[in-house]
């Protein structure tokens, strides 16, 4: 793609064991907004974070005009803004004394912050409240206070995370208006939502995020008319729920393997099994001498959750007797 | 430097909008001053309360409690020894003497015994030495009594010693005469043996003179008496002589013996004559000792305002240094200063010289706090101060921020914060001289920066120091400064990474 502004190339991120982000894609044409989507818990800020370097990756990498940013540039700082869910300012200065304060962080000289102050300060709607100070601000206001914040050094792209969260309808049209005059004037934005609708309002291009990758990416009608539905809500619910049905088989399938494995075991290791399986449990569990498949399904399907996952322990007792029965067997073979 | 500069003056923005956390930093200091002034203005013990028990009170024991007394002691005498201890493990009284039965100047088998709590370390010495020097100088005064006595038995007797001396020496010169006059007499009687040879020769011729028998018979006769007589009185002489021999003898031993003790009086008033010591005191207590204060001034006020400053420093810093750092990570406005271009760095400093005017407000609080309560006048020396506590203050501030960067929760790192300084104050001079401390630690503790700083500003304030000989305290906080610099800068990276 020619005017794409930032990619991210199989990214992965994990904190410690915790795998957040595994090998995604997606790409950031300038100029456009740009709207990721996912339930909450997906990694949506980690994939903001991982934008402007917050994060490095765990693998793959992160270009700005096809430069690895955690490598090749030295000062990306000044290309993004960055407005939080939660708003990045100090609650104890005033509008103004924030803006003009974060202006010096980027190395900007009075006159500038001054100009900028002005333009900024009408757009986002505070001119009344430039000297109260930020803790005094209804949640809107520090909201729209925050993109000032953002936007004082003129960056190239602007990311906001949650721009619309705990906003009533009417600061949300607002808030999705502020967004359009910004990007009218040429900045990028990557925005991330739960809201679908904003998407479909606002967003040039979209991701979809689900259990760790970005399983949609591109033009949100496209998207509408591949999954034949007339709003992003709908396409998101329709990927979801035959994405949760595939989660579902392949789970039913690890669970049907399990049984076939167990079912095949000897009279006494099937017992020990199915005991050590259930003592997770009820210690006390008492367990029949003959064990049927059906007995086997059973015990297996109690211990799983709805989306028919095993839990670690439940998995541990299985393999690491199933893996001490083939060890023996396989010595008494040679 | 924009960047610098919006930092601090936004650190002082918020500081000074948080106007409890502003108030309670300022006005501590002159809440420090006022209270402590006021209570070390003066250099007097107040308000003891001592126990005293004795199985017989006498006339002295008495007077010993009445000088403690007068010096505002409250003295309470208790029924038994015990009740004695036991008002002090009670708290009741601070010190209990416990005096011996029927205490005299006549000699005591029984010592007077002090019993005082040493877990109070801060003032069980003062305690024990300033009523122990009550009791000496009652102990002194009588022994300045009894000197006296002896001085003046010793100059009586300078006295009438020569006079003795010169009766005895008279009595020699008698004896002498004596036998001088025994010998004389002696050798003055004359030999009758020639004179009886004489008359037997007489007596001889008289018979051959055939005179007639009667007038023979008589002269015979008298003859006879003349030489009986003179063989008498010849008899007498020999006694005589023997006797005047005897007498001489005798003389001569008793003018040896007269001689012996004449001479003996002669030394010891010799002795006694090199005795120059006339006055009591000099006797009772022949070593005088003066303490002289190295300063002029008197109040414990003085002493303790080096210390006082240190400290303030030292929690001031280090809690506050703390608390800013921690309000840095906390604040909402931390990924935002993470993403802008402004160096770590830069945010480190903001924070120290935020810290460090903070720190010179309070301090220019507490001197002129000092100068209007107490009249010190720090004005002559304080460029010097003002050096130390920026060494002293740089490096409480980085241990602050070194512990602000490197725990997560607000509560545990100021809780670490003040363990952190009571530890330092701890190791210094605060509580117990550092030369009370054993081992290691006490080496350890000679480069506390407490220390280090107390002692500088000690020696600044008190005696008027050149800074020139403050080299080695300002080398040592600046190795420790160094090694703040490296600990906040790592720990400032590691939360950073673990954000």
């Amino acid at each position: 793609m020619d005017d794409e502004l930032i990619q991210l190339k199989e990214v992965s991120k994990k904190f410690g064991k915790n795998q957040v982000l595994d090998a995604i894609n997606l790409t950031i044409p300038e100029k456009e907004i740009v709207g990721i989507i996912g339930a909450s818990g997906e990694g949506k800020t980690t994939i903001l974070k991982l934008l402007v370097g917050f994060y490095k990756p765990t693998k793959g990498e992160v270009t700005y005009l096809r430069k690895n940013i955690n490598r090749e540039m030295g000062d990306i700082e000044k290309l993004y803004g960055f407005a939080t869910e939660d708003g990045s300012f100090y609650e104890k200065l005033s509008v103004k004394e924030n803006i003009f304060h974060f202006g010096k962080l980027y190395g900007l000289k009075n006159n500038f912050i001054k100009e900028r102050y002005n333009e900024l300060i009408r757009l986002v709607g505070l001119s009344a409240a430039a000297n109260t100070l930020a803790e005094n601000l209804s949640i809107g206001m520090k909201k729209r206070l925050d993109i000032a914040c953002a936007l004082v050094h003129n960056p190239q792209v602007l990311i906001m995370d949650e721009p619309t969260a705990d906003l009533d309808p009417l600061l949300r049209k607002n808030m999705l208006n502020l967004i359009r005059d910004i990007n009218k004037k040429g900045t990028t934005i990557v925005l991330t939502t739960q809201l679908m609708q904003e998407v479909d309002e606002i967003c040039d291009r979209i991701a979809i995020l689900f259990n760790k990758k970005i399983i949609e990416e591109g033009d949100p009608k496209k998207i509408k008319q591949k999954y034949g539905k007339s709003n992003i809500e709908g396409v998101f619910t329709k990927i979801f729920s035959q994405k949760r049905d595939e989660i579902e088989k392949e789970n039913e399938s690890k669970i049907n393997h399990l049984v076939k494995r167990i079912k095949n075991l000897k009279k006494d290791d099937k017992h020990e099994i199915i005991k050590k399986i259930k003592e997770i449990k009820d210690p006390e569990a008492e367990v029949p001498k003959n064990i049927t498949p059906e007995a086997i399904e059973k015990v297996l399907r109690e211990h799983a959750d709805e989306e028919a996952v095993l839990p670690d322990d439940v998995l541990e007792v299985i393999e690491g007797h199933l893996e001490n029965v083939e060890e023996e067997s396989n010595e008494k073979l040679n | 430097m924009r960047s610098l500069i919006s930092i601090i003056g936004k650190n002082l923005k918020i500081f000074g909008r948080s106007k409890i956390s502003a108030l309670v930093i300022l006005l501590a200091p002159i809440l420090i001053v006022f209270m402590a002034g006021t209570a070390f203005n003066s250099s007097s013990l107040s308000g003891i309360n001592v126990g005293v028990y004795s199985e017989e009170y006498s006339g002295l024991s008495d007077e010993i409690i009445k000088n403690l007394e007068s010096e505002a002691f409250f003295v309470q005498k208790l029924e038994t020894e015990s009740a004695c201890v036991d008002s002090v493990k009670k708290s009741t009284a601070h010190i209990c003497i416990v005096f011996p039965k029927a205490l005299s100047t006549e000699g005591n088998e029984q010592p007077a015994t002090f019993y005082v709590d040493n877990s109070r370390t801060n003032i069980a010495y003062i305690l024990v030495n300033k009523v122990n020097k009550n009791i000496e100088t009652k102990a002194s005064e009588l022994g300045v009594v009894l000197a006296q006595n002896l001085i003046d038995t010793i100059a009586s007797a300078k006295e009438d010693l020569p006079n003795e001396r010169e009766g005895l020496n008279n009595a020699i010169l008698t004896a002498r005469v004596i036998e001088e006059s025994t010998q004389e007499i002696a050798s003055n009687i004359p030999d009758v043996n020639d004179t009886i040879a004489g008359l037997n020769e007489a007596k001889d011729i008289l018979h051959s003179l055939n005179l007639s028998s009667s007038a023979e018979d008589d002269l015979d006769e008298k003859l006879d008496q003349a030489i009986s007589d003179l063989t008498e009185i010849d008899n007498s002489k020999s006694s005589l002589t023997e006797t005047a021999q005897s007498i001489t003898e005798e003389s001569a031993k008793a003018r040896m013996i007269i001689t012996g003790v004449a001479t003996n009086i002669e030394t010891i008033l010799n002795e006694l004559n090199s005795v120059t010591i006339t006055e009591a005191e000099k006797v009772a207590s022949p070593i005088k000792t003066t303490i002289k204060p190295l300063t002029a001034e008197e109040s414990n006020w003085n002493y303790i305002f080096p210390l006082l400053i240190s400290l303030v420093v030292l929690f001031g810093s280090v809690i506050l240094s703390t608390t800013l750092v921690l309000n840095e990570k906390k604040t909402k406005a931390f990924f935002r200063n993470f993403i802008t271009p402004t160096r770590d760095s830069t945010f480190v400093f903001g924070i120290y010289i935020t810290v460090m005017l903070i720190l010179l407000l309070q301090l220019a609080v507490l001197f002129a706090g000092t100068f209007w309560l107490t009249n010190i006048n720090i004005a002559p020396v304080i460029g010097e101060s003002l050096l130390i506590v920026f060494l002293g203050g740089t490096v409480f501030t980085l241990l602050g921020m070194f512990i602000g960067y490197t725990f997560k929760s607000e509560e545990t790192a100021i809780l670490a914060s003040i363990i952190a300084a009571s530890l330092l104050m701890f190791l210094s001079n605060t509580i117990l001289p550092v030369e009370s401390i054993t081992g290691n630690i006490k080496y350890i503790a000679q480069f506390n920066p407490l220390v280090l700083t107390a002692t500088a500003l000690n020696k600044v304030i008190l005696f008027g120091a050149p800074i020139m000989e403050m080299g080695m305290s300002a080398l040592y906080l600046g190795g420790e400064i160094l090694l703040m610099v490296i600990l906040t800068a790592v720990s400032m990276k590691v939360a950073k990474r673990a954000a």
